[in-house]
């Protein structure tokens, strides 16, 4: 950085609003698909797990292994094989939400209440029925508690991918830091942490709204 | 709001379980139509085992439960669920749905039209006290502890089940509450003449609800009678101690209450 350069150039800004609302709608574009995508694979492999006790250990290991593995070394393992493309960046991104979203599905769901799951079958709800109307409903708020975790995770990350060309938020990072420059720097990583608030605040937001009876009191 | 009920058999039901204990051994015993009958017994007797075979909870290993002659493991599980009660102590209501959609569960589940699930549900708060007013938008959170067990019950009555089955329905509230909803429970019966299986471990509360009661202990059927004769005639020795030392007292307390003996 140039001494006596303001640490915000407000001219430079001003100059490219077309271009960061473009990275934003990459941002958010590159979070969604990777929760998305998360979330219904997550799904698939907790019924599984609730399905098949044994299956639990072995899930959770290789999604925890998959967690720890460090971001930037897990994009450069996989662009030999998928290049340089959404499909690196998601398989990643994808990878980093299933140990937290498998861990509250399965945990939500094992919270329905013994006596409201035996009282259902009781009365005559088939085992899909038991799970859409009862069981998942009833484990939303933990669940969303997981995608609240998982989404802010992967905002976080989504900056990282502009390494390997899928812009995102991380790319203007990577021209301040490229250039020497803290305007660009300091607006993607600002703009970054600011996304994933507002994003967070939407999620309580709607989940206040599709649960009112855990208000009731 | 007529309604009636249908007999239920049991014909040598056995159940064991794949560790060889058997939880019930040779049941046989018939409730008639309309009939109260009263399970009872220690815990570990099998009355719930019991309860669970008629809705196919639990599946017998021989034998047959049997509704109206007919046995219940040739009816598909969800299709028999749905036109038998059930009740259970710990109620399990609907934490995220109202009052009026909990009483509504069944009804909803074999499709009746909105108006006369609306109907049905408003009467059926009125029949166990519930203001409907008051009571049809809260959630189970909302309520008393009597008032959940009011739910349960209007839940468990809403498609005109001929058959009910309560496995200790009040048993999770206070003596002067659970004598309240004895009392309440006995005008509803009176008033629409289902037949209930009524699981409890408390002889009083046997010999108050019970048309008959049926003794379990160890999984068999120590002894099946009506109420009066259970304690002029216990069948053995564990019976006898089962039903009270007191039984005496009891039983001259039920004939005074029946005007029989000044």
């Amino acid at each position: 950085m140039t001494a006596g350069e303001p640490l915000v150039r407000w001219d430079w800004v001003a100059g490219h609003l077309d271009e960061i609302a473009l990275r934003i709608g990459e941002h958010v574009e590159l979070t969604a698909i990777a929760v998305g995508v998360g979330l219904l694979v997550a799904f698939a492999l907790s019924l599984l797990v609730l399905r098949y006790g044994w299956l639990e250990q072995p899930t959770t290991f290789v999604a925890g292994t998959l967690y720890t593995i460090p971001s930037l070394a897990l994009f450069a393992l996989l662009v030999p094989y998928t290049g340089l493309t959404i499909l690196t960046a998601e398989i990643g991104l994808v990878g980093y939400t299933l140990l937290i979203l498998i861990r509250n599905i399965v945990g939500g769901i094992r919270s329905v209440p013994a006596e409201v799951r035996e009282a259902a079958l009781g009365m005559g709800y088939s085992r899909g029925r038991l799970l859409w109307e009862v069981e998942l409903p009833l484990a939303l708020p933990v669940i969303v508690a997981g995608i609240r975790i998982a989404t802010i995770t992967t905002i976080g990350l989504v900056t990282v991918t502009a390494l390997i060309g899928q812009g995102g938020l991380g790319y203007l990072i990577l021209i301040g830091i490229q250039r020497f420059f803290s305007t660009p720097l300091l607006v993607g990583a600002v703009l970054s942490v600011a996304l994933a608030i507002a994003i967070d605040v939407a999620l309580v937001l709607t989940q206040r709204a599709v649960t009112p009876w855990a208000r009731a009191k | 709001m007529a309604q009636r009920g249908a007999t239920v058999t049991f014909e040598d039901v056995s159940k064991t379980y794949a560790g060889g204990s058997a939880a019930l051994v040779d049941l046989t015993f018939t409730v008639p139509s309309g009939a109260i009958c009263a399970l009872v017994g220690p815990s570990g007797g099998g009355k719930t085992t019991a309860l669970k075979t008629v809705n196919r909870l639990v599946e017998p290993t021989s034998g047959r439960v049997l509704i109206d002659g007919v046995d219940v493991m040739t009816v598909e599980a969800v299709a028999l669920r749905r036109r038998i009660g059930y009740v259970i102590q710990h109620i399990g209501l609907f934490p995220h749905r109202t009052v009026a959609q909990n009483v509504a569960t069944v009804p909803e589940l074999v499709g009746w039209p909105r108006d006369r699930i609306r109907a049905r549900v408003a009467e059926l708060l009125d029949l166990v006290g519930l203001d409907p007013a008051r009571y049809a938008w809260r959630y189970p959170a909302q309520l008393s502890g009597g008032e959940r067990q009011r739910v349960g019950v209007a839940r468990a009555l809403a498609a005109e089940p001929p058959v009910m089955l309560m496995d200790e329905p009040f048993a999770a509230v206070d003596p002067i509450v659970r004598e309240r909803l004895q009392d309440e429970f006995l005008r509803i019966h009176e008033r629409l003449g289902m037949t209930v299986l009524f699981v409890t471990h408390d002889v009083d509360e046997a010999m108050k609800m019970g048309d008959a009661v049926a003794v379990l202990q160890g999984g068999r059927l120590a002894q099946f009678a009506l109420p009066d004769e259970l304690l002029a005639r216990p069948a053995n020795d564990f019976v006898r101690e089962f039903v009270g030392l007191d039984r005496w007292r009891k039983r001259v307390e039920r004939l005074r209450k029946a005007g029989l003996l000044a």
